[in-house]
């Protein structure tokens, strides 16, 4: 472990949840559906994106219609 | 159409897709040239911008795509009032001219096409025949509880493996009762640039040298025509001090950044003895992190810790990504992955990195 951060690491070894429901093999599906995004949440995905500038612009001009794009810093499909 | 794109590489790559995205992106919300252009854009099939806002509001990206689509049905019906919108502008309008603006690009038109190709994209080396996997973050609260309503704050990214990467995870002759540790190229990729506190914002990546313990085991616990059932356990720690240890690119930071993670995770998988891969995989992890980066988020936090240094807890969950476009988006941290199947851009100018470049940070 890098010295310098030692202490305040030593306090995060603290935090991991091992607690009242641990991480286990009987509470394991019930930690994942609690991690993972509800259907609300995901509601975006059901979109139809293309996912790069070029093919959305390709796709716009072979129907002949605007196209709608979503640019973040880190992909919006991805990590943003 | 609805298209999503990651801002970075458009605004500030040098090849046709950039450059036609920077014509566009230029007479939008942020005007003029530099800096950040991340946001909402109504484009003309041409590639001219019809409206533009960056907004949190749904409201007013509602009003935005409205106004966008205004533009767009005013100039195709050939009448005025496309508002001087850049691409009404460029085409030659003005507000209340006489003459309409013509946003050229229907179907058919072939005086439309313009190159817009890129020359490099990492999505081209998505590993078709090896492993992607999506990696789901989420806050967990205080204390944590997987039956309490969830934290508000969730995040994702993509982790890819070579097909000749995944073969090596798995002994070919491994029988029911055998348990071994995953190898470090899949265990190291992990904890270098997937398990990190990226639930609110891009993180940083970890250097080997500050992973503390990295660890994956695997034990095979059935197996059944030629499928391997595998229960998974392990256990991750990485402190960084703050020193930038991965030399210069586009993570560099301007300043030391001291974080650190702690997981404790467990799983199962399938695995394919003669396609010599997972066919199924799935883990979950409970963690903690602390400390922070430029842009994940946790600045505030940080005002309220005590002692300047936040803390917090995350979960974790892995899976294979299903073979669809919007899951073959690249692992943010894809330019620093240890690879060499991973086709990189061909060397440019020296530019400024995202640090440098982002304001306000």
């Amino acid at each position: 472990m890098l010295a310098v951060a030692g202490g305040v690491a030593a306090r995060a070894d603290e935090l991991v949840p091992s607690g009242a429901v641990p991480l286990t093999r009987d509470t394991l599906d019930a930690w994942r559906a609690h991690i993972l995004p509800g259907a609300d949440e995901l509601a975006y995905a059901a979109v139809p994106w293309h996912v790069t500038f070029a093919d959305g612009l390709e796709a716009a001009r072979a129907e002949g219609r605007p196209l709608l794009l979503w640019a973040m810093n880190g992909h919006p499909l991805g990590c943003t | 159409m609805p298209c999503a794109d990651e801002v970075w590489r458009l605004q500030r790559g040098d090849d046709p897709e950039c450059r036609a995205f920077r014509a566009m992106a230029d007479e939008g919300h942020y005007r003029g040239k530099g800096g950040t252009r991340q946001g909402i854009y109504v484009v003309a099939p041409t590639g001219e911008l019809l409206a533009s806002v960056n907004a949190l509001d749904p409201q007013r990206v509602l009003a935005t795509l409205r106004e966008g689509l205004l533009a767009w049905e005013t100039s195709a019906a050939g009448t005025t009032g496309a508002r001087g919108l850049g691409g009404a502008a460029k085409a030659g309008a003005s507000p209340g001219s006489a003459a309409p603006p013509r946003i050229s690009g229907a179907a058919g038109d072939e005086g439309a096409a313009r190159p817009v190709a890129p020359t490099h994209r990492w999505e081209d080396s998505y590993p078709d025949d090896g492993l992607a996997l999506v990696v789901r973050l989420r806050d967990l609260g205080d204390p944590p509880d997987p039956h309490a309503p969830p934290a508000v704050k969730w995040n994702q990214d993509h982790a890819w493996w070579s097909a000749e990467e995944v073969a090596t995870c798995v002994p070919a002759d491994a029988a029911v009762g055998d348990a071994w540790d995953l190898p470090a190229v899949l265990v190291e990729r992990l904890a270098r640039f997937h398990l990190v506190d990226a639930v609110v914002g891009q993180a940083l990546p970890f250097a080997p040298e500050e992973l503390v313990t990295a660890h994956l085991r695997a034990e095979v616990v059935s197996a059944d025509d030629g499928l391997l059932a595998l229960r998974l356990q392990g256990e991750f720690a990485a402190d960084a001090d703050g020193t930038w240890r991965l030399g210069e690119n586009d993570w560099t930071p301007k300043r030391p950044w001291p974080r650190g993670v702690r997981w404790e995770l467990l799983g199962d998988a399938t695995w394919d003895r003669a396609a010599g891969t997972f066919t199924e995989l799935s883990l979950t992890g409970l963690g903690a992190w602390w400390g922070r980066s430029q842009f994940n988020g946790r600045g505030r936090a940080a005002a309220a810790a005590p002692d300047g240094v936040p803390r917090g807890r995350l979960g974790v969950v892995l899976s294979v990504a299903p073979d669809v476009p919007a899951h073959r988006v690249a692992p943010a941290f894809v330019d620093l992955y240890d690879a060499d199947w991973i086709v990189r851009p061909p060397d440019g100018a020296p530019r400024p990195t995202r640090a440098e470049e982002t304001p306000g940070s």
